[in-house]
């Protein structure tokens, strides 16, 4: 599918559904759902656990739908945003035993980017990606990994197995470098 | 508003956005989000400076409950029904068995019920204020619960002695129907603040049980209760 028109019928479809057309949810659903519950599915590991935040998921986006500005965000970027939001929600309300979906992360293999449900900003993709390669490796990864999989500064520093300290200095000096290349 | 301080605002707003932050922090820079324009810019900024890192994630299409899940809760609002009812799941929970039996009968006559959608309730219902008084098994009042819909949370607060020696006592929410979620560990002292999530706080956590049980260091380790169960009440709208 054209990214352009799929991105236009998205937004059409969620100032619809902000207008309480139920029939625009369904449409949302339809094109998104997969996507969403993989990013669910990645970050809390279990499927029980990613219905439930889809569900969720779901129920935020009809009611916040009216509030989306197709001005300030892509609508792949903003539903995306809610599910990563809600799953790590869910996340860190857990007992700390279970902060490290990293079985399931493995179970969950990545896949090319569906070209129907992209982020459609292939220059931003570009651009984030050529600052991300100049981050050094485990630094990388370790944003990375943060980002896809939920992860806490605790697990991620036992992952890499450098003290906690370390790893925070790596992330946060990481960002700012990210940020910097990025805005040049 | 706070006075913002760009030196430690973009890599705040960067960890909140990574998911780095504990619960805790992660709930202020939420709120932060919210109320200080030039704060939720640079989360914005960021969400969509790592926005193409999604396209990493592998689709999976969702079981079909899902949306008909979805469909009943359109239809029905405030009526949140429970995606799964796994009475099985009980059986392996042995120490719950003796401490809620009688709210497992309820659960299971609300998740009957759950099978077809109830009548709608009043719109007000989400904003109910709910609360338990979560007692031991010989009566003695342990823990006061309130479910503030609004706060996004539940407040738990300690008004007698307990003892769980170097064990941890974890908080669990059994919905109509379902399985003990965990909603967190207890300080032991004072009131606290545990995030609860909104499948919880609905409407239909009236009925739901809260229960405290023992747990290792840390908490359970498998996600369901292991240990005795020292206090539980049936939650109540006020």
């Amino acid at each position: 599918m054209n990214q352009d028109s799929a991105r236009e019928r998205l937004v059409e479809a969620l100032r619809r559904a902000g207008q309480g057309d139920a029939s625009a949810l369904r449409d949302i659903y339809e094109t998104t759902s997969a996507k969403l519950f993989g990013v669910c599915l990645r970050i809390l590991g279990e499927p029980a656990e990613a219905e439930d935040v889809l569900q969720e998921v779901y129920m935020i986006v009809w009611r916040r739908a009216a509030t989306f500005d197709a001005g300030r965000a892509s609508p792949v970027t903003w539903l995306a945003t809610i599910a990563r939001n809600r799953s790590i929600d869910r996340l860190r309300a857990q007992p700390a035993g279970r902060w490290a979906p990293m079985e399931a992360a493995a179970h969950v293999a990545d896949a090319a980017p569906s070209a129907e449900f992209a982020i459609q900003d292939a220059q931003g993709a570009r651009r984030l990606n050529g600052c991300l390669d100049e981050l050094e490796e485990p630094h990388r990864k370790a944003i990375r990994a943060a980002f896809l999989d939920g992860l806490t500064y605790e697990t991620l520093a036992r992952q890499a197995e450098v003290p906690l300290g370390t790893m925070k200095s790596w992330i946060r000096r990481s960002l700012l470098k990210l940020r910097t290349c990025m805005e040049a | 508003m706070s006075q913002a301080d760009p030196n430690e605002d973009i890599p705040l707003a960067a960890e909140y956005v990574l998911g780095l932050l504990d619960a805790p922090s992660r709930t202020r820079a939420a709120e932060r989000a919210r109320s200080d324009d030039a704060f939720r810019m640079e989360v914005e900024a960021w969400e969509r400076r790592l926005a193409p890192l999604i396209d990493e994630v592998a689709p999976r299409g969702p079981p079909a409950a899902v949306w008909d899940r979805i469909a009943q809760s359109l239809e029905h609002p405030g009526n949140v029904v429970p995606l799964r009812a796994r009475p099985s799941l009980w059986n392996r929970a042995g120490p719950w068995r003796a401490a809620t039996a009688a709210s497992l009968a309820a659960a299971a006559i609300l998740a009957i019920f759950a099978v077809r959608p109830a009548p709608a309730p009043p719109a007000s219902a989400g904003a109910r204020l709910l609360a338990a008084t979560l007692a031991a098994p010989d009566g003695k009042v342990l823990y006061v619960a309130t479910l503030d819909a609004g706060r996004s949370g539940v407040i738990v607060t300690p008004v007698g002695a307990t003892n769980a020696g170097d064990r941890a006592t974890e908080l669990w929410l059994i919905a109509a129907g379902g399985k003990p979620r965990p909603v967190g560990l207890l300080a032991g002292h004072g009131p606290q603040l545990l995030p609860v999530s909104a499948s919880l706080r609905s409407a239909e956590a009236a009925k739901a049980v809260l229960a405290v049980s023992l747990e290792p260091p840390g908490g359970s380790p498998t996600g369901a209760p292991t240990g005795p169960v020292i206090a539980s009440g049936v939650i109540a709208s006020l």
